[in-house]
């Protein structure tokens, strides 16, 4: 053991009330740090799969294509405005035709952990004289749970898609006075209608989903939009929704396809997001700045009971820089003993406080995740900002004057 | 022959505001190897500032004190800790043991905190320094656990583990009962004489100074007699 390493910890142990209470003191801080990094990752990650868990978190479609200019609407006097619209009217309709291609792109892809090619478009649902208006989803029958667990919230039925069968929400069930076995006629805007039978009904709690989308049969959609073949979108899931855009942006060079992770399309929540991390960033950092405060104040205090000893070891030939080691050292036990016995209470009360109550539906009552404590940034941090904080002792420690002290 | 110090026009001034004090006026001092040194003055008279900057803990207004012929006056002050650390041993009035360390912790201190490690052959130099006090049964006591006299002899063996070339004793018996500072001092006489350790030791005790070789008297910044207590072969120095 370094001789300092022995000395620093001699000078702890010969007062362990002071020592015990700064370190209490650093694991106080630590613990704050710990609580708000598991309560805030916590709450982002239930806000985010409250709100994002059921949907795709980066959508690939065909890229909108340009408008070419047939005809110079200021020459002829005309709006230019109005040729585009009145070309782009008369593109292709986009779809995504060699989709099984970029399917094996994105499955080569590292992260993407869910696929499901679809063919998406809006439609009517009808009975008898109540209308509603729907988001037809065509999914290939074998992964109507890619993206919301259909089958684990349904109510009635199953979710069994064959070619004369639709799953839809309880809401829009409700709404259409639907029941299982009973026949609806689902008319696509492009003016195409189908009798289907209700196979089954979901409640997975989210209104976007229960009220508006019906599942079909891939083929059934095709149909129903006339664009035999092909997909209008290809929906994925990846393992870290928080780099869905870094994903997206592999993904659209690897494809060529537009790709939209689902930040764009929540943009509000995920500015609320950045903002709780930035609040949260702003709590642990004055936890810090206490235990920055606390370590210097105790170490300064430590200086002046200790001056007559430092004043002897330099009188017998000890280096300025071994009694600064000396303190930047017990800056450091102290810091991360503190920090190591706050981030295990942090832990500890975190887990407890999470599995202390739980919703009905088995989600915790209170959202900590004591899995995101950030326990080796507050490890390395706390350590650094102790030691920092010894440096001003230790500069004080190698001021001390051998001649005043032996003098006294 | 050489003095193993050699000072010459040693002046120290303290400023306090825009006013000088003087406190050594011009020391002229040589010291040889092997002697026995004993500085004498009354309080005030520039004793312990002498000491303090020939232990090159205090720099002077003005001199020279050259050790073994090198001239240390001009050094920085890592290299003055350096030298101190390997070249000198102090003996204070009060021990100034450091409490949290052992007897033997302490005698071996100033060389651990140099290497940055504990070697075994510190502590068997400290082992032996320890059992030539007569504290080979207080070993791993506690410096705070040792009696008045134990710890002043914990704190001559900790001044001579480097083996210095100049123990400077400031006051050494001052703390201690009658008994205890001869037995003190007979310990001084006797490493001085069997190992040849340098001693300079200040004290206004004037028995204590008559066990010494060699009597320096400091009055007023000045040293006014430098007499041999014995003949020795030092008598040509003064």
């Amino acid at each position: 053991m370094p001789f300092s390493l022995k000395v620093a910890l001699r000078h702890l142990a010969s007062s362990p009330a002071q020592t015990l209470l700064l370190i209490g003191g650093v694991a106080v801080s630590a613990f704050l740090f710990v609580f708000i990094a598991s309560l805030i990752n916590g709450l982002r990650d239930t806000l985010v799969k409250k709100t994002i868990g059921n949907l795709a978190h980066i959508v690939l479609e065909p890229k909108e294509q340009t408008a070419r200019l047939l005809m110079d609407g200021m020459d002829t006097g005309k709006d230019p405005l109005i040729l585009d619209a009145y070309e782009k009217a008369n593109f292709q309709r986009d779809q995504i035709r060699n989709w099984q291609s970029f399917v094996e792109i994105a499955a080569r892809t590292k992260g993407v952990t869910v696929i499901s090619p679809e063919m998406v478009g809006n439609g009517f649902l009808i009975r008898g004289q109540a209308v509603a208006p729907v988001s037809v989803v065509g999914i290939l029958p074998e992964r109507i749970n890619a993206m919301a667990n259909i089958e684990a919230n349904l109510v009635e039925g199953d979710a069994t898609l064959d070619l004369s069968s639709i799953v839809l929400g309880k809401k829009l069930a409700e709404k259409l006075g639907l029941r299982i076995g009973q026949s609806v006629v689902l008319r696509s805007d492009r003016d195409r209608e189908r009798t289907l039978l209700l196979r089954g009904i979901y409640d997975v709690g989210v209104s976007s989903l229960d009220e508006r989308i019906v599942y079909v049969n891939i083929r059934v959609a095709r149909g129903l939009f006339d664009l035999a073949g092909g997909v209008t979108q290809i929906e994925l899931k990846v393992d870290d929704l928080f780099k869905a855009d870094e994903f997206a942006e592999e993904l659209a060079s690897a494809t060529g396809l537009k790709s939209t992770p689902w930040t764009e399309g929540n943009k509000s929540l995920r500015d609320g997001l950045n903002a709780q991390g930035r609040s949260g960033m702003l709590i642990q950092g004055f936890s810090l700045i206490t235990v920055v405060v606390g370590v210097a104040s105790a170490l300064l205090l430590t200086t002046y009971r200790r001056r007559n000893e430092i004043g002897i070891m330099r009188s017998f030939g000890v280096s300025k820089s071994f009694i600064a080691t000396i303190f930047v050292l017990q800056g450091m036990i102290v810091g991360m003993g503190g920090a190591i016995v706050g981030a295990a209470g942090g832990y500890q009360l975190c887990a407890f406080l999470r599995d202390s109550a739980r919703l009905d539906n088995g989600d915790p009552l209170l959202p900590f995740d004591p899995a995101q404590g950030a326990y080796v940034e507050v490890i390395v941090l706390t350590t650094i900002g102790s030691m920092l904080a010894a440096i001003w002792p230790a500069r004080a420690a190698t001021r001390v004057d051998p001649v005043e002290v032996i003098s006294q | 022959m050489t003095p193993l110090v050699h000072v010459s026009d040693l002046v120290k001034n303290y400023r306090s505001g825009s006013l000088d004090t003087p406190v050594l006026k011009g020391i002229e001092l040589d010291l040889h190897e092997g002697e026995f040194v004993a500085l004498l003055g009354p309080s005030g008279s520039g004793k312990s500032t002498l000491l303090s900057i020939l232990g090159t803990l205090l720099r002077p207004t003005r001199g020279s004190i050259q050790v073994k012929g090198f001239e240390v006056v001009g050094l920085s002050d890592s290299e003055l800790t350096v030298f101190r650390n390997r070249y000198l041993g102090f003996v204070f009035q009060f021990h100034h043991l450091l409490p949290e360390f052992t007897a033997i912790e302490n005698v071996y201190f100033p060389l651990a905190a140099r290497r940055g490690w504990e070697t075994q052959a510190m502590k068997d130099r400290a082992e032996y320094l320890l059992d030539r006090v007569g504290l080979a049964d207080r070993m791993h006591y506690r410096a705070n656990k040792l009696s008045g006299g134990q710890k002043q002899r914990v704190a001559i063996a900790r001044a001579l583990v480097n083996s210095p070339l100049l123990v400077l004793a400031d006051e050494p018996t001052g703390n201690l009962d009658q008994e205890t500072a001869s037995q003190v001092m007979d310990l001084l006489r006797e490493i001085n004489q069997h190992e040849g350790t340098t001693f300079f030791i200040s004290t206004h005790d004037s028995q204590i100074a008559s066990r010494c070789d060699r009597r320096i008297t400091v009055i007023d910044g000045k040293i006014t007699s430098n007499s041999n207590v014995q003949q020795t072969a030092y008598a040509d120095n003064e």
